[in-house]
């Protein structure tokens, strides 16, 4: 990081990613933007506790974690699955039509365990490394490591993934290796 | 082939005692989950990206800058501090 961009900066370009992984957290626009500004409203007040040189990003997604799981606790848990599933659809974007694989994928995604959704997320889209996922969450880098396996291997069973073959050729086989290096080398 | 009504065949199913569902391991030190294949992880990766990036694609509505600004204004912001005092 450069400089010292004022808190009101720094928050300003973290906003995209804190909507994204509010997105993914509640899978409903309206929720997720409340969500936002809960934590933005909470990070601005505890601006100071944030040490500078650490990732604000990750700092920011803790404090997004808890205020989210601090009202979260209250639903019951069949109520969240039924509304993850029907918010999976409304996060369809204009922009993805035509994509019958990726909506495929968002739906499963969705019905995912949240704790196994928010770690595939959080190292496998946002970039975190294994410990800075755990340290967001708040538990081991081993629980961040299986979740994440379970997320994936529950997602090949609802996308009816056996094998390699079933995923026919794959014209992003680039990025598709690059991204490979981040999240496939779990031992 | 006989079909016995409202019956399901005798012999094609093993006893339910048979299906056991793999634990839900709490350990994250269990080694026990099977490896992927790599095309796999990376199809299942591809996919993740792609849908990330397009939430993070979204525009940003304004309440958010105004609520910055509104902050900014009513309670100016406590530094962090410059070295880590510990």
């Amino acid at each position: 990081m450069t400089g010292h961009p004022s808190p009101k900066d720094a928050l300003l370009a973290e906003l995209p990613s804190l909507r994204a992984f509010a997105m993914s957290l509640t899978g409903n626009h309206d929720r997720a933007d409340d969500l936002v500004q809960e934590t933005l409203m909470k990070a601005w007040s505890a601006f100071a506790s944030f040490t500078e040189g650490t990732s604000l990003r990750a700092w920011l997604f803790t404090i997004m974690r808890n205020t989210f799981f601090s009202t979260h606790r209250k639903r019951r848990r069949e109520v969240q699955d039924v509304e993850g599933m029907a918010a999976a659809r409304m996060i369809t974007s204009p922009a993805q039509h035509g994509h019958l694989d990726l909506a495929d994928f968002r739906e499963a995604l969705a019905t995912l365990a949240l704790d196994q959704r928010e770690a595939l997320i959080l190292v496998g889209a946002s970039g975190f490394s294994y410990e800075e996922a755990a340290e967001i969450c708040g538990c081991a880098v081993g629980t961040i490591k299986s979740r994440v396996n379970r997320a994936r291997q529950r997602l090949m069973q609802i996308l009816a993934i056996e094998s390699a073959e079933d995923l026919g050729p794959d014209p992003t086989s680039a990025a598709a290796r690059d991204f490979n290096d981040t999240i496939g080398g779990i031992p | 082939m006989v079909r016995v009504p409202g019956g399901r065949p005798i012999e094609s199913r093993p006893p339910p005692t048979e299906w056991k569902s793999p634990p839900m391991s709490q350990d994250p030190a269990d080694p026990k989950s099977p490896a992927l294949d790599p095309r796999i992880q990376a199809h299942l990766g591809d996919q993740l990206r792609r849908l990330y990036a397009d939430m993070l694609a979204e525009p940003v509505p304004d309440r958010f800058k105004t609520l910055l600004d509104q902050l900014e204004r009513v309670e100016p912001p406590a530094a962090p501090p410059k070295e880590g005092p510990r």
